[in-house]
């Protein structure tokens, strides 16, 4: 039934857009006097395009957390953690910016990132599509470097980094 | 074109990006529920993103 006020609007307008799936973001404090998982906070989930923008919305720039601070952004019910059943199998991208990119372009990068969410499944076959797309969507110069990192790896590394296996 | 809406239920949820850029620039009111943090305002910000030409 719709109200007089909303006989104006398009039906678009009136129901939320859903996603495919629910997603939370959460948010690492580093508060040196807690442990490491109790710093990890479960801001909010959300399943609509619409709530994911009212979120994004009102939450500080990525370019802007305290040092130490994260954003994460998992499916709804998995921990952001490798110690997490459907992590183990998995790893990580990762991104070096320079200082001036901080400012210019780390938001960008963060939002198409998120914006990207949906097939960051990281099975063999799609990570040279995924790498591809990201860098696409990013704008990123052909020497800008992105790295993939299994988990497993990093957790069972010796020195200061693990080694990365895939390199664009 | 088979995008979601509420005329077409079963269609594909996908957006395209002037979409999704237009329902960003609607959504000023705070969700309720999120914890009280310091990264978390009370006034919508205006983080436009830059133009990217895909």
């Amino acid at each position: 039934e719709q109200t007089a006020e909303g006989e104006n609007l398009s039906p678009e307008m009136l129901i939320k857009h859903p996603l495919q799936n629910r997603w939370s973001l959460w948010f690492y404090m580093n508060d040196k006097s807690k442990a490491w998982e109790e710093n990890l906070l479960e801001i909010t989930s959300f399943d609509t395009v619409e709530d994911f923008w009212a979120l994004y919305n009102h939450i500080e720039v990525a370019s802007k957390l305290r040092m130490g601070c994260d954003y994460a952004l998992f499916k709804y019910g998995i921990k952001p953690m490798w110690e997490d059943e459907r992590n183990k199998k998995g790893g990580r991208w990762l991104i070096n910016l320079n200082r001036n990119q901080r400012s210019s372009d780390l938001d960008a990068y963060w939002l198409e990132i998120v914006k990207l969410a949906p097939i960051r499944k990281c099975k063999a076959a799609f990570r040279y599509f995924y790498r591809k797309k990201l860098k696409e969507r990013l704008n990123m110069s052909p020497r800008q470097m992105i790295g993939f990192e299994a988990h497993a790896d990093t957790q069972s590394k010796t020195g200061s980094s693990a080694k990365n296996r895939y390199q664009v | 074109e088979d995008q979601w809406s509420p005329l077409n239920l079963g269609g594909k949820k996908q957006y395209d990006r002037t979409f999704l850029l237009l329902l960003q620039s609607q959504q000023c009111k705070k969700p309720q529920g999120l914890p009280d943090l310091d990264i978390i305002k009370d006034k919508m910000l205006q983080n436009k993103l830059p133009d990217i030409n895909l």
